[in-house]
């Protein structure tokens, strides 16, 4: 068994604290993915679970077992590096063997493992090269070898596609998800890019300055964001937001003027909030139609460019009192730049978030 | 382009008659040890002829003296303090670069001063040691003084080298399970080859060449040196140059080889290709 459990884990690089105190529950078998910004930690957080670096407060456990002060191997984890860190000294054979050697492992086993290992990777051929000899692709595919043939409970990645070109990095993303529902070891993999977040994990932490912003499945940090940063963070093309203030309180319901003056009508609990309190509406741009229906919050502007992708149309709109903001349209509508455009969605869609950044609860749809 | 190719000629043209400069003298030992007496003195930059020609310097080093004790002392000293030098300098430079511990920074400062100041200020005060210790007159001596002295400049190089290594190629060693020992011998030391050549060179050469230690330290006839031998054929009076010239090229070729060696790992480590 291998769960992971982080219980307020600090970390400091002299004065200056990296990590804020860090909880994380990670299943046996799953997938978790750390995201976040280029800066925020995520790489410390790895190195922390892999016992590169000491944890200076707070209590790590691995299967049951308190690892503070355990070494990597005793941890029982393999980890692939952003720079691959192959041994170029030795061929791909030796370098996906060298671990094996220091565990003392029988010849025969050690030969197996990594034949084994390496028909899964289709790295039987190059087994006599030196790492130079290779394209990046494939030096990362011996990255994970070297992993792989360790049998570890754990596999930790740090920015494992970052130097793949943007084709390579599609496939060796599917190999990756497919090789965990092969071995189905528990997974640690740290990305800043929100789009190999989704398609990977089964559980997203996001990270932000050291803290976690929130744990979750990709869709429900996708519906229910629980902060502005999340909100922003998950999904592209990132979420439109839309300042406002409270103009009127009902049941479930606060009337909202928006910067451009109109007003609109938001599903929401109003409890904690107060006339005149400011909000922030969310929209993702996926939400936004021309068909202006059902009562929910219109916008509108100047559309600057309009990006056609097929099949859809990413519009660019300097909004009429507000940030400018995003919307995207099915790839057969016909609007042109230049001309002046308005957009609606339906309030299920609203993301409504108070004034330290929080996640209000859409009343209409709570479970959304 | 034509441009290109003359300030390339031109180049090669200077590098071509320094190493001529540089050379003429070993060429010049090398014809003269060749030759009779009366040809050394009579012309000394012509190349021996069939009646010039004679090999009585190399009779009277080979087999009319000790030449044989001096040249193994020489190679022994050599080769042992180049072993000594490398393998600790490299696992000092190692450990100065990749464990953070207290004294560190003094440590680096204290190497940085060994660079810095020469050793042989510290003559008297070696001899006194030596003394001390009961090694005068010993390869013992040689060796110990020796290593001290070429020490702080091959940490130092030694570990800006080390420290270029990238960090992830060391942790990745770590998580694999590798010892600490290990990820030194079969990691670094593979990877800084080419610089443990070249701080093998500049090792070697003055050692091999240098005078004052033994001349202090181990005169004594069965501690004696090459270069030390070489002085008793140099007298006040007359110079036997055929002997000078003959163990002077003899004293050529063990560090030939030895630099051989050393390239040839110089080489092999600069096309063993890229870390990344
Ligand atoms: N060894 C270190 N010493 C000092 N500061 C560090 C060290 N490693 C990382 N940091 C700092 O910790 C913060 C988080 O770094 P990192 O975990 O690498 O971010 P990420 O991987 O999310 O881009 C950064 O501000 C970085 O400067
Ligand atoms: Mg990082």
């Amino acid at each position: 068994m291998s769960e992971i459990k982080l219980d307020k884990v600090h970390k400091s690089f002299g004065s200056v604290e990296v990590l804020h105190g860090v909880n994380i529950d990670i299943k046996d078998g799953e997938f978790v993915v750390f995201v976040g910004p280029s800066g925020c930690g995520k790489s410390t957080l790895l190195r922390l679970i892999a016992g590169l670096e000491p944890i200076t407060s707070g209590d790590m456990y691995i299967g049951e077992k308190w690892v503070n002060d355990l070494s990597p191997v005793d941890r029982g984890i393999a980890m692939v590096f952003q720079s691959y860190a192959l041994y170029p000294h030795m061929t791909v054979y030796k370098n996906m063997a060298f671990g094996l050697k220091m565990g003392n492992q029988g010849k025969a086993e050690i030969e197996k493992r990594v034949r084994n290992a390496a028909e899964i990777l289709q790295l039987t051929p190059l087994l006599a090269r030196k790492p130079s000899q290779l394209s990046g692709g494939q030096r990362q595919r011996v990255a994970i070898g070297r992993a792989i043939v360790r049998d570890p409970e754990v596999f930790l990645f740090d920015e494992p596609l970052s130097n793949l070109d943007a084709a390579l990095r599609v496939q060796t993303r599917l190999e990756i998800a497919k090789l965990h529902q092969e071995l189905k070891n528990t997974v640690v993999y740290v990305t800043h890019d929100q789009v190999e977040a989704m398609t990977l994990a089964d559980k997203i932490v996001v990270l932000h300055d050291g803290n976690v912003e929130q744990i979750g499945s990709p869709l429900d940090l996708y519906n229910h964001p629980a902060n502005l940063f999340v909100a922003g963070f998950i999904g592209s093309p990132k979420m439109n937001f839309f300042e406002g203030r409270i103009t009127s309180i009902g049941k479930g319901q606060a009337a909202v003027k928006l910067a451009d003056g109109k007003e609109t009508v938001v599903p929401v609990e109003g409890a904690h909030l107060g006339v005149g309190g400011k909000l922030t509406l969310g929209i993702r741009p996926e939400h936004l139609e021309l068909e202006v229906s059902s009562g929910g919050p219109v916008v509108g502007g100047h559309v600057d460019v309009v990006e056609r992708l097929g099949d859809v149309s990413y519009l660019y709109v300097r909004a009429n009192g507000d940030a400018p903001f995003i919307a995207s349209l099915p790839g057969t509508s016909d609007v042109q730049p230049g001309t002046e455009i308005s957009l609606g969605t339906d309030p299920i869609h609203v993301h409504v978030f108070n004034e330290n950044g929080n996640a209000i609860t859409n009343a209409r749809n709570p479970a959304l | 382009m034509n441009k290109k190719h003359l300030s390339a000629g031109m180049v090669h043209t200077l590098l071509l008659s320094y190493t001529l400069l540089a050379l003429w003298p070993i060429f010049l030992v090398l014809i003269n040890s060749f030759k009779t007496r009366k040809a050394i003195f009579k012309d000394p930059m012509a190349i021996p002829t069939v009646e010039t020609f004679s090999l009585v310097g190399f009779d009277k080093v080979l087999a009319r003296s000790s030449f044989d004790i001096y040249f193994s002392n020489s190679i022994i000293i050599t080769v042992v303090t180049l072993t000594l030098t490398l393998l600790i300098g490299a696992m000092a430079a190692w450990a100065l670069s990749e464990y953070k511990f207290r004294g560190n920074l003094l440590m680096g400062l204290y190497l940085a001063i060994g660079i810095m100041v020469p050793i042989r200020l510290g003559s008297v005060s070696i001899l006194n040691l030596i003394v001390e210790l009961n090694l005068t007159n010993t390869l013992t001596a040689l060796i110990l003084v020796y290593t001290a002295q070429s020490l702080p400049l091959t940490i130092f190089i030694l570990s800006e080298f080390i420290g270029q290594i990238p960090k992830d190629l060391k942790e990745a060693a770590r998580c694999d399970g590798v010892s600490e020992y290990k990820i030194f011998f079969e990691i670094i030391l593979p990877l800084i080859r080419p610089a443990i050549a070249t701080v093998g060179i500049f090792t070697m050469v003055p050692v091999w060449n240098d005078l004052w230690f033994p001349l202090i330290l181990a005169p004594g006839e069965e501690a004696r040196t090459v270069t030390l031998g070489v002085q008793q054929f140099i007298g006040q009076y007359v110079t036997d140059w055929n002997a000078v010239l003959a163990s002077l090229t003899l004293a050529i070729i063990p560090v030939m080889i030895l630099y051989i060696f050393f390239s040839r790992q110089l080489i092999r480590g600069i096309t063993s290709g890229a870390v990344k």
